[in-house]
């Protein structure tokens, strides 16, 4: 029944704007009775989200009104600030991505991911993700990248600084000559993020110092990546540019993905 | 009365029940939900409020977008069935997206509308002067919203008891378990005699989360809540103030809606 109670609500249809308000008929004023406002402020569902529940109308005095009754107390309100909403995601991955110098070609793939977040409207907000990224390469380009990303911290204002670990197996080889490329390896280390929420910019940069820990590829050099983007942010769409530079055994490596994001 | 069960049982406050016949006293609420045995012409005030989530993570500290619509509604309610509900509902003016409504589904009375059970209809415009969204809707036909939220969840057990009310009246209270609610939470109705008249107060609060649905796509009802004030009329108890609220997620999508309905004043049919 509710989903139904918000399914009509939702309903919608087609309009000119503005639109313009249909008129409600009311009968001459002097043949009603009037009802005694309540003042009263029920609790609300909404509460929890940060907002105050609609006040309780005071309508224009077309008509007298009888003196407010004493009301019962409202219900003590849930505090906001102390919910955490979550939430899964599955996304397509579409990037290009070749070696510095070297071949490229397409990652395709797909991301699934876990957000979340305090509801809280406080300056200090908890907030972090989590994602697996299954891709594979076409092109000139061949191997997995497969790639695990857990990251948590704070929003303070627009400024959000999370820190976690990723675990990541690929490797990148070129599919016609051009060297031996990137070998195999299975590689961990920690990961930093930095973002700037904006409004309608947000700029995000991440730091992931990694090492080797199986696989034929090289572990005598710490791998490094550095990770950076900038989502445009639409009404109903962002918009989802990142790029990416890697170093890993005496190879660079790059990366550049775009990507789109719905939302209402 | 069905059997109870343990947790049912364990659920009830002791020590604040007293000695009432419950039976007698369940008929006497249903005016909050039905209105009075009469015609009756209404008119007031509407406000809905609208909360869209965004959600948050390494791409914002995740917000919640505000939109509150209002404006005046008339009708009929006839012996417990809407005949007719006019509302006028729109956002403050050079609020964008401006949003228009014109069709509510109130707690007091059932609503007997000419939509399809369960239709959805979408359309968005853009124009000049930004998007526009236009709402129109009914809810399910010839049904109350608490006796339609009571169908849904179809509870196995119920269990009433009487507490002490204001100005030496008592308070009906309802408990059922709600299937998909955490830890055996329960759907609560509370209704309020004062000085054990007519009734002037109704609270209907589900558990804190409910999650709906049996296979991949689940949706998850959070803090569903229903409350009506009432006074007493010649023609019977009348609402004076209604809402209900609720929030719902589906998909990754999380939007709340809060309807309250001001009644200002009434007549009987024909007056």
């Amino acid at each position: 029944m509710w989903m139904l109670w918000m399914g009509g609500l939702a309903a919608a249809e087609e309009a000119a704007p503005p639109p313009e308000a249909p008129k409600v008929e009311a009968p001459p004023a002097a043949d009603w009775i009037p009802l005694p406002p309540s003042g009263v402020a029920f609790p609300s569902a909404l509460t929890p989200l940060g907002a105050p529940p609609p006040a309780a109308v005071s309508p224009t005095p077309a008509i007298p009104t009888a003196p407010t009754p004493t009301t019962t107390p409202a219900a003590p309100l849930p505090p906001a600030g102390d919910l955490v909403r979550s939430r899964l995601s599955l996304r397509p991955r579409l990037a290009r991505a070749g070696l510095v110098d070297g071949p490229a070609g397409m990652a395709l793939g797909a991301a699934v991911g876990h957000q979340w977040w305090q509801l809280s409207d406080d300056t200090l907000r908890f907030a972090g993700e989590s994602r697996l990224d299954l891709l594979g390469r076409v092109g000139d380009i061949a191997g997995p990248d497969l790639r695990l990303t857990s990251t948590h911290g704070l929003w303070l204002g627009p400024v959000g600084l999370l820190a976690g670990g990723a675990l990541r197996y690929d490797a990148l080889l070129p599919d016609v000559g051009g060297g031996p490329g990137l070998q195999a390896g299975l590689s961990l280390g920690p990961q930093g993020r930095a973002a700037l929420d904006l409004g309608p910019l947000l700029p995000w940069v991440a730091f992931t110092p990694a090492w080797v820990l199986a696989g034929p590829r090289s572990a005598e050099t710490l791998e490094q990546t550095w990770d950076g983007g900038l989502d445009l942010r639409g009404n109903h769409v962002d918009l989802r540019l990142s790029g990416a530079y890697r170093t890993a055994a005496d190879l660079a490596l790059w990366e550049a993905g775009l990507g789109l994001s719905f939302h209402l | 009365m069905p059997l109870l069960s343990l947790a049912t049982l364990l659920a009830l406050p002791a020590g604040v029940g007293i000695d009432e016949e419950v039976e007698a006293w369940e008929p006497r609420a249903r005016p909050l939900l039905d209105g009075p045995a009469a015609c009756v012409q209404v008119q007031g005030q509407a406000t809905v409020a609208l909360a869209v989530m965004q959600p948050g993570g390494w791409r914002g500290p995740g917000k919640t977008e505000h939109h509150t619509l209002s404006g005046p509604f008339t009708g009929t309610l006839d012996h417990g069935v809407w005949r007719e509900l006019t509302a006028a509902l729109t956002t403050a003016p050079g609020v964008s997206p401006a949003v228009r409504m014109t069709d509510l589904m109130p707690v007091t009375g059932r609503k007997a509308g000419a939509h399809k059970k369960g239709e959805v209809q979408l359309g968005l415009t853009t124009g000049d002067n930004g998007e526009s969204f236009d709402i129109s809707a009914a809810g399910a036909q010839g049904i109350n919203l608490v006796d339609g939220i009571l169908e849904g969840i179809r509870p196995d057990v119920t269990l009433s008891w009487m507490e002490a009310g204001p100005d030496n009246g008592v308070v009906l209270v309802q408990r059922a378990p709600v299937k998909g609610a955490d830890d055996d939470q329960m759907i609560d109705l509370r209704t309020t005699f004062p000085g054990r008249g007519a009734p002037s107060r109704l609270d209907v609060t589900l558990p804190r989360v409910i999650k709906v649905g049996d296979g991949l796509v689940k949706a998850s009802i959070y803090d569903g809540q229903v409350h009506v004030l009432a006074t007493p009329t010649p023609l019977g108890p009348l609402p004076t103030e209604e809402s209900a609220s609720v929030v719902a997620g589906l998909l990754g999508f999380t939007v709340g809606v809060d309807q309250r309905l001001t009644y200002t004043a009434y007549r009987p049919c024909g007056g």
